[in-house]
């Protein structure tokens, strides 16, 4: 679908946010129009997508994202998202804010063997037409999800977990990865896509799995303002009809 | 004060009478107390480099830049790549998480005072051994000492990559490499060295250097009684005291990341003349040393440094080492921007002074001058020469032979007995903390953050970084060999400079640059006097011959009985398309190309006489110029027809060590996401001096087109040899004896993990 113009990316800033940099030049390359937004900052509206990137955010020494969720950059998303307007893409810290701001269930503990861990990971990826394996790296010391049964039953009822682990590293219930909102379209992650994205001279043949995350959000927001359009376009006729 | 309490105040502080005398002279009258804590820390070995400087100069660094700042570089075109080691050895003896987090925190500071962005950190981390040596049996008594510095040991590797794993993760800077040894003279004093590289604009670095009429900007953390005395402590050695844990600083790994993104704001603009970061003996010697290099005097009002604690006195505002704190000099503009900069990313900012014409550094307190010294007295300590005697044990140990090792290599591996014992060694060096992967070390460091690393560590010579400004790609490793240098302290620095650009030319990167972290014990002792000068004599010869700089540098001293143990960080730069991988794949045929072994080929200081015999003794290799020149054309021009699958140098562990390092490589994929397995087949006839002798200027590759690859050796007079073929089947076939190869990787990758906990 040509949408006329670059999709719009915001990027927010915290204080401690540490992968703001890479996600930008991720987006670039994969042409969006990409904009830092810093957290003080409240308007939201003009992005078709918000992206919370990898970091600290504000040093996460209570909890991750525990301060984070107050600020008001994380107030406005939460109108944004309540007000359908784009699509909201959390990695790694920023999954960890979606949880702790009540934007996705669930919560991120503490690996299961309490280390940080840095690695290549396969993950089973589910964008719509059966599972792809990719290959992407993660980076996290918190990045246990966790789930009471209730939340668990909503999960599996509504496929959210569409990234899963395969040899689940970090003790996550039902090898969660990631979790998307498809009503709502907020979607989180602890693997990294922004760091397999650009071309490298690497002969390993995964490097660029990040770029099937991104364009799968890509699909899902034009998809979004499809059926805007084709809602709106209904109205007209039934007006039209009934008249 | 009297005479007596003066002398026992000089002994406290680590002044000699002499060096004292000379604080005279240079003042013209006695220095009042602040002014002696002052020369006390700007003249102790840390921040003075009294013992070291004179040889130091002995180095080259033709074709490096600024390599008198802060850190030097290499150019790339149109940016400088900076690069510095800086040891943090004394600090995480006592407190091993707090003294390497602010290691890195350290040496970050001093990559960002050039205005460049922190790109990658490397480290190279030396502990006792974690485990017992082969032939003894762990004893049950839990009291027994080896037990007790065993666990000291563990204790020490786990707070040490906390302490990095907390606070490089959380300051967004990758650590893409380095190297971690074990060695029983390392039980008293664990080394800690790191590495930082960082990124700069050719026209946009910054130097130290103050101008008159500026203003002096604190910005950054409070300033508090941490790490007082930190400089002086580092120029000691450990007493064991509970004093010894005020000394260490405390890290604070997200005031850190503010400080990184508001320092390079800051520096973007013209009204900021010179910045320096405050690291050992704190505001003093960052202040002093911005006046020394400007050639200016500076005016400090210790009544405008924000404090954490209330009644600090002059001195301990002024030795203090709180973490997270930078200065600059700026006029009158660029101290707005600073404040308004600040305030965006909730730093403490304040004018703290300001620099005028001359050459006296002023302290005020409470609108008292407290002490007015000469700049150039304190930032020129007595330079010493040192008391050189040659060792003893220099000439004993090279006669030192092992006894049972002749027997073994008599018999030859058809024996029954002897290819069981060597597939005992084979299974006991793939198990060893020396040799096995440093996966668990490893995978506890974010290595990918930044997005510009190409390959998680440890697969490849060095750790290859992607330079999108320049389209290249520039490759970090750290290397050092404690017993080598120990054995004959000259050849083994020697050595050392030519394994390292080994590394780097196995994966097809051209060395450019050095930076080294010199560690030694106590230098004021003629043994290791001796051990310094050699290795600097011995390094620098090296770095003549292939005609690479050394850009920047550490000396840590007082390193109480440790083996000399010159670390060397080296950049290079990628010479082929993409990097060669130690690694083969199935079908691959595998060379030997260099020296050739023979019976009488060294093992003086190799690993199989550490493992296996916990022995030290006989003869170093010499190299071989012009050998390691045709082999590194070799491997640039095979590697760039693609005709190279896999390279790796032979190094720690000898020809076994190196294919078996290819084969785990070749099949860590396999182990974690369940590929097919990766074998090899080949024979080997001779002795003990094949498998794990380490002489120089050796090269192991693997190829896919051995007709040409041969050819190519015979046309250029490379010596080589065919080791055998690798294949899939999951089995190590070296002819006497068959091993699962996918057993051995397990052991590979999990064995520090097991030892470590």
């Amino acid at each position: 679908m040509n949408f006329g113009r670059k999709l719009r990316a915001g990027i927010v800033v915290f204080l401690g946010t540490n992968c703001d940099r890479d996600t930008k030049m991720a987006l670039d390359a994969l042409n969006f129009e990409t904009e830092y937004v810093f957290h003080t900052s409240s308007n939201l509206e003009k992005y078709d997508l918000v992206v919370l990137p990898g970091g600290f955010s504000f040093g996460d020494y209570i909890r991750a994202g525990r301060l984070a969720k107050l600020s008001p950059v994380i107030c406005a998303l939460k109108d944004y998202v309540r007000a359908k307007r784009g699509f909201v893409l959390g990695i790694c810290n920023g999954f960890q804010i979606l949880c702790e701001a009540g934007l996705l269930p669930g919560a991120l503990i503490e690996n299961i063997g309490t280390k940080f861990i840095s690695e290549d990971e396969t993950l089973l990826f589910d964008a719509g037409s059966g599972l792809e394996e990719i290959i992407l790296p993660i980076a996290h010391k918190e990045g246990c999800f966790w789930l009471d049964n209730e939340a668990l039953f909503k999960v599996r009822a509504n496929n959210m977990a569409i990234i899963k682990y395969k040899n689940n590293p970090n003790g996550s219930i039902d090898d969660i990865a990631g979790l998307y909102d498809r009503e709502n379209k907020v979607f989180g992650l602890m693997p990294h896509p922004e760091r397999a994205v650009l071309k490298s001279c690497s002969d390993a043949p995964y490097l660029k799995d990040g770029v099937k995350i991104f364009e799968f959000i890509r699909v899902e927001i034009l998809s979004r303002f499809s059926n805007v359009t084709k809602k709106v376009h209904r109205e007209t006729f039934y007006g039209e009809d009934f008249r | 004060m009297t005479d007596y309490k003066i002398l026992k105040k000089l002994t406290a502080l680590g002044f000699t009478e002499f060096e004292y005398k000379e604080i005279i002279k240079k003042m013209r009258r006695a220095p009042n107390e602040l002014e002696l804590y002052l020369f006390s820390a700007m003249w102790s070995e840390h921040c003075g480099y009294k013992h070291s400087k004179r040889y130091l100069e002995k180095l080259p660094k033709e074709n490096s830049h600024f390599s008198t700042e802060n850190s030097g570089g290499i150019s790339l075109g149109r940016h400088i790549v900076f690069f510095k080691t800086e040891s943090h050895n004394h600090p995480s003896a006592v407190e091993p998480y707090q003294g390497a987090a602010t290691g890195i925190g350290g040496i970050l500071r001093d990559i960002l005072a050039m205005n460049a962005r922190p790109i990658a950190l490397l480290n190279s981390l030396k502990f006792g051994p974690i485990g017992y040596c082969d032939g003894k049996k762990e004893k049950l008594n839990e009291q027994n000492t080896d037990n007790v510095l065993i666990r000291r040991n563990k204790h020490l590797l786990n707070g040490v990559v906390d302490g990095i794993s907390d606070y490089g993760n959380c300051t967004g800077v990758p650590v893409i490499g380095g190297e971690i040894g074990f060695n029983k003279c390392f039980n008293q004093n664990p080394l800690v060295n790191v590495m930082a590289v960082g990124i700069c604009d050719k026209n946009k670095v910054k130097t130290a250097h103050a101008k008159a009429g500026c203003n002096v900007v604190l910005i950054g953390s409070t300033t508090g009684r941490d790490g007082l005395f930190g400089a002086a402590f580092a120029s000691k050695e450990l007493e064991g005291k509970v004093s010894d844990k005020l000394s260490v600083q405390i890290g604070d790994p997200y005031t850190k990341k503010r400080l990184i993104e508001a320092t390079l704001e800051i520096l973007k603009s013209k009204n900021i003349l010179a910045s320096q970061d405050l690291g050992a003996a704190g505001l003093l010697s960052s202040t002093s040393e911005m006046a020394y290099k400007g050639k200016v005097a500076v005016d400090i009002d210790l009544d405008k440094v924000p404090l954490r604690e209330k009644n600090m006195t002059p001195y301990e505002i002024m030795l203090s080492e709180s973490q997270e704190r930078m200065v600059f000099c700026a006029n009158e503009t660029g101290t707005s921007e600073i404040f308004e900069i600040c305030k965006k990313y909730e730093l403490n900012a304040a004018v703290i002074g300001s620099v005028k014409k001359g050459n006296t550094y002023k302290l005020y307190s409470k609108g008292i001058l407290v002490a007015s010294v000469p700049v150039d007295a304190l930032a020129e300590p007595v330079f010493y020469v040192l008391n050189a005697k040659k060792p003893d044990y220099v000439d004993k140990l090279v006669k030192k032979t092992l006894p049972l090792l002749i027997n073994i290599s008599k018999i030859g591996f058809k024996d029954q007995f002897s290819s069981q014992k060597i597939k005992e060694f084979i299974f006991k060096m793939t198990a060893s903390p020396e040799f096995a992967s440093k996966r668990y070390v490893y995978r506890q460091y974010d290595a990918t953050v930044g997005a510009r690393t190409l390959q998680n560590p440890h697969s490849i010579g060095v750790s290859p970084l992607n330079i999108f400004e320049e389209g290249k790609v520039i490759g970090f490793s750290m290397d050092s060999n404690e017993a080598a240098c120990y054995l004959n302290p000259y050849q083994g620095a020697f050595n050392l400079i030519f394994e390292s650009s080994r590394n780097a030319i196995s994966s097809g990167f051209e060395p450019l640059g050095i930076t080294n972290c010199l560690n030694f014990a106590n230098p004021e002792k003629t043994d290791t006097a001796y051990q310094f000068i050699q290795t600097i004599d011995g390094m620098a010869d090296a770095l003549n011959l292939l005609k690479i700089p050394v850009v920047s540098g550490n000396v840590s001293f007082y390193n109480d009985e440790i083996f000399p143990n010159p670390t060397i960080g080296m950049m290079s730069v990628l010479k082929l398309k993409s990097p060669i991988h130690a690694k083969f794949r199935p079908g691959d045929t595998i060379y030997l190309i260099g020296k050739q072994i023979d019976e009488k080929s060294f093992l003086g200081a190799s690993l199989y006489q550490k493992i296996f015999f916990d022995f030290l003794g006989g003869k170093l290799d010499n190299i071989d110029f012009e050998l390691e020149m045709k082999l590194k054309k070799a491997i640039f021009e095979l590697g760039k027809t693609n005709e190279i699958t896999g390279a790796i140098d032979v190094s720690k562990g000898g020809i076994l060590g190196a294919l078996l390092t290819m084969l785990f490589n070749s099949n860590h994929s396999a182990l974690f996401w369940g590929k097919t397995c990766a074998g090899f087949k080949g024979e080997f006839e001779e002795n003990i001096h094949t498998l794990f002798g380490e002489i120089t200027g050796r090269y192991l590759i693997a190829t896919i087109k051995p007709n040409n690859v041969e050819k190519y050796f015979i046309k250029n007079k490379i010596p080589y040899k065919k080791l055998g073929i690798a294949d899939d089947t999951g089995v190590l076939d070296l002819g006497f004896t068959k091993i699962n190869a996918l057993e051995l990787t397990e052991i590979y990758e999990n064995s520090l993990e097991r030892k470590a906990q």
